[in-house]
């Protein structure tokens, strides 16, 4: 028997007891019927047979006295009256033995059955008339047999007849009463029995009813309070909840959050995956029916195979201020063993997904503030405030043009990009010198969508506006550092030009941060790269003109590595060391100026790659080039966009470097020139002239 | 119970067989250590293992077609993909093939014996 059966024979038990009872009542009261109407019909015949006898008796006595005044007559005695005598006599002699053992009659062709003559009254009246009937029936014995009926037998017997007929006639008819009390007894009891029997029925049946409704009643109040406490649930729950047929459609009921969580109506009998193609990827979506396939499934342990959910984050919405996620959890529903259905859950989860971001961010800047700290401890704090001030120069410049580029609408803005481009890039240049990723990498997202706008040529207002967004990022980043900063104590303020007594120089400083770059530009190619420098007229120079001969340095000693230095098995090919070296010079000129140069021991530059580089950008055509000397050729490197790099990355390939050199250069009223050959060097030279009263401080 | 374990790296494969004398899990007999996934369809059809742990990043054969060829051979086989990877379709896909259970790398040994004690399930 199955757990289900239980729990219905459980649930109905009063019901089927009740049942039962009424059926045996019925049975009992069937099997009492019968039996009390056989004895009662017997009964009866035992009434019937006496009341026969109890007229014989006056027939034998009628035709004993007919007999003897036909031979008192003389006359013969009809064979009439001995037929009937003899028959009378039989059915007395007959009934007597019938009613007082019970049975049939001999020769009764209905076989009818009498009763016993059990009870006391009809046993003394029974032997009392047998008694009687004896000796009379002895005397009537002559009278059956002969042919010739003599006078005196006659007499005897009718005498004798006469004589007895009063208390044999009251022997029999009391007999006869007593069995038909015996009747109207039994016939009386078998009515009570029914009626009672009737009446327990009926109480039985309606009790049997009562119960009945009344469990369909509690069951009807169970379903409903059930359905309340579901729909309750439903409509109270904040996840989207629904079930999944076999068939992959949604069911019937559903939590009333899911049309709000999906942001869409949902109907009963559609489609799991015809609402779900609108929201996520054709990847996912047949990763999704693979799942979900899987669920139905026997073969997968459900507990397994949750983190492969492909639901469990879907992005929906592409706009940055509508996209949200999505997640769907998918649970089986068991029913006996067999997957009926999966249960669906769909949660918001933009919340957890933007919080997750935000604990990843924090984390990522906690390890940027985290470097800082150690540049800081490992360097010369003066060092990373000056990085700060000039960063934040630079910003301010940048903040100008963006809103200069506002007010000036309806202009041609790519010559501000370039400007732009020149301080963000000289920003990343000097982040990378002192290791500070965090500036570093929020640069060159700035300068990627740079680099971008210029190549498209076209750029408008808006596109300006845009990169506000990026200048605050940078912003940001400058607060940040300058916060942790002065909790560390270090805000000294922004070292003068000259460097006091014991602390490093300024030459001393950009040198360090030119071996850090170099260190690690090389690193990331493969290369071996050593800086050196003889730089004694740096110190002198004013706070301004320092600034920019750093920042042309930077820049310079990230091209020489990028382009100039070859790697180890190259230079060794080329009988050179497997190291290269780039070597930084400033000194006073004869002039009274300034004499910088920096020049690497790499391969050359190369007219050929320049040329291949000013076709690719499309500025010139193959013609053009070809028509152009080496010399021209070379000097182009200065022109915005121009890069020699194959592919582009954090540290070359956008074409701007040699642009930011050059607005350097021309913004201290300098003069570059630029030397190179084949496998063996490139140098550049910048002679500034010096205003004397800076040369004199 | 006869176990298979099928990795490419020796390190994870002396990991799992370490796990599996865990006293919480039903005694295994550790029947072969494959290398790829020819070599652990060879040792199905050899050892004729109950429980094979699977990666699916392999040289030869990929657990995929793996997962394949072993259910051919031996339709009640239990297997569990224990792998690193990051593509949920390639995973679901030998699931679809006929493992039972997967679990990622890295993991815990707490973990991994979860992981078999729930796939050993009837």
């Amino acid at each position: 028997m199955n757990q289900q059966n239980r729990g219905f024979l459980h649930k109905y038990r009063s019901i089927v007891v009740a049942i039962v009872l009424f059926v045996s009542l019925d049975i009992a009261l069937i099997a009492y019927n019968l039996a009390a109407s056989y004895t009662i019909d017997r009964y009866t015949a035992s009434r019937d047979l006496s009341g026969s006898m109890r007229s014989s008796t006056q027939i034998v006595l009628r035709s004993l006295l007919e007999m003897q005044a036909d031979v008192a007559a003389g006359g013969t005695i009809g064979e009439e009256a001995r037929t009937t005598l003899r028959d009378r006599a039989a059915l007395i002699q007959n009934g007597l033995s019938a009613l007082r053992e019970g049975g049939s009659l001999p020769g009764d062709a209905e076989a009818t059955v009498y009763a016993a003559a059990t009870q006391p009254a009809q046993r003394a009246e029974a032997d009392k008339f047998a008694s009687l009937w004896q000796p009379y029936q002895q005397l009537l014995q002559p009278l059956l047999a002969a042919d010739v009926i003599d006078a005196a037998s006659v007499g005897a017997a009718a005498s004798h007849g006469r004589r007895i007929n009063s208390e044999l006639f009251g022997a029999i008819n009391r007999f006869v009463n007593a069995t038909q009390d015996l009747v109207t007894r039994e016939t009386r009891v078998l009515r009570i029995v029914q009626i009672v029997g009737i009446l327990f029925a009926l109480l039985n049946f309606l009790y049997t009813a009562l119960l009945a409704s009344r469990r369909l009643l509690e069951g009807d109040r169970a379903v409903a309070r059930s359905q309340k406490q579901t729909g309750d649930i439903l409509a109270t729950v904040k996840e989207g909840l629904f079930l999944v047929t076999p068939e992959q459609q949604i069911g019937e009921q559903m939590s009333a959050s899911l049309k709000d969580v999906l942001r869409q109506e949902v109907k009963p009998g559609q489609k799991l995956f015809d609402l779900l193609t609108p929201m996520v990827s054709a990847p996912i979506m047949e990763a999704a029916r693979d799942y979900v396939g899987l669920l139905f499934g026997k073969r997968v342990k459900e507990n397994l195979v949750y983190s492969l959910n492909p639901l469990s984050e879907v992005e929906i919405g592409g706009d940055t201020a509508q996209k949200r996620y999505l997640s769907f959890q998918f649970n089986r529903v068991l029913d006996e063993g067999e997957v009926s259905g999966l249960l669906v859950t769909v949660q918001d989860a933009t919340e957890r997904v933007n919080l997750q971001a935000e604990v990843a961010s924090a984390k990522s800047r906690a390890r940027e503030q985290m470097e800082v700290l150690l540049r800081v401890l490992n360097n010369d704090p003066a060092e990373v405030q000056d990085f700060l001030r000039r960063t934040e120069s630079s910003l301010e410049q940048v903040n100008a043009t963006l809103r200069q580029a506002a007010r000036r609408s309806g202009e041609n803005y790519l010559g501000l990009v370039n400007s732009v481009f020149r301080h963000v890039h000289g920003i990343k240049s000097e982040a990378a010198a002192m290791n500070l990723e965090m500036f570093e990498s929020v640069a060159h997202a700035f300068e990627l969508d740079l680099v971008a706008l210029r190549d498209r040529g076209d750029v408008e207002g808006a596109d300006m506006v845009k990169l506000a967004l990026h200048l605050d990022d940078l912003f940001e980043c400058l607060n940040s550092v300058r916060g942790l900063f002065e909790r560390l104590g270090t805000a000294s303020p922004a070292p003068a030009s000259a460097p006091a007594g014991g602390e490093s120089s300024p030459a001393q400083q950009l040198l360090a941060s030119l071996r850090g770059l170099a260190k690690r530009i090389a690193a990331d190619l493969g290369k071996e790269v050593r800086v050196t420098g003889d730089m004694p007229a740096f110190d002198t120079l004013p706070q301004g003109m320092a600034d920019d001969l750093r920042s042309i340095s930077l820049q310079l000693l990230r091209n020489a590595v990028v382009h100039g230095i070859e790697e180890p098995q190259e230079r060794r090919q080329h009988g050179k060391a497997a190291g290269g070296i780039v070597h930084f010079s400033c000194r006073r000129s004869d002039t009274d100026g300034i004499d910088f140069s920096v020049r690497d021991d790499g391969r050359g530059i190369s007219p050929r790659r320049v040329r291949e580089a000013l076709v690719r950008s499309q500025r010139y055509t193959a013609d053009e080039v070809a028509a152009m000397p080496d010399r021209d050729v070379v000097m182009k490197i200065f022109e915005p966009g121009i890069s020699t790099a194959s592919e582009s990355n954090r540290d070359a390939g956008h074409g701007a470097g040699m642009d930011v050199v050059l607005s350097r250069v021309n913004a201290m009223g300098a003069r570059i020139a630029l030397g190179s050959q084949g496998h063996s060097h490139t140098e550049f030279r910048i002679r500034i002239a010096l205003p004397s009263a800076a040369a004199a401080a | 119970m006869k176990l298979l374990i099928v990795d490419d790296s020796n390190v994870i494969r002396q990991r799992i067989a370490r796990i599996a004398s865990d006293a919480r899990l039903p005694p295994m007999h550790i029947v072969g250590q494959a290398r790829n996934g020819v070599e652990a369809v060879q040792m199905v059809r050899q050892h004729d293992p109950d429980l094979v742990t699977l990666d699916l990043t392999m040289p030869e054969l990929g657990g995929e077609e793996c997962t394949e060829q072993m259910i051919a051979l031996k339709p009640a086989l239990t297997i569990l993909v224990v792998s690193a990877l990051s593509d949920k379709a390639t995973a679901l896909r030998a699931l679809k093939k006929g493992a039972q259970g997967f679990l990622y790398k890295p993991f815990t040994d707490d973990q991994l014996v979860a992981a078999l004690q729930e796939v050993m399930l009837p």
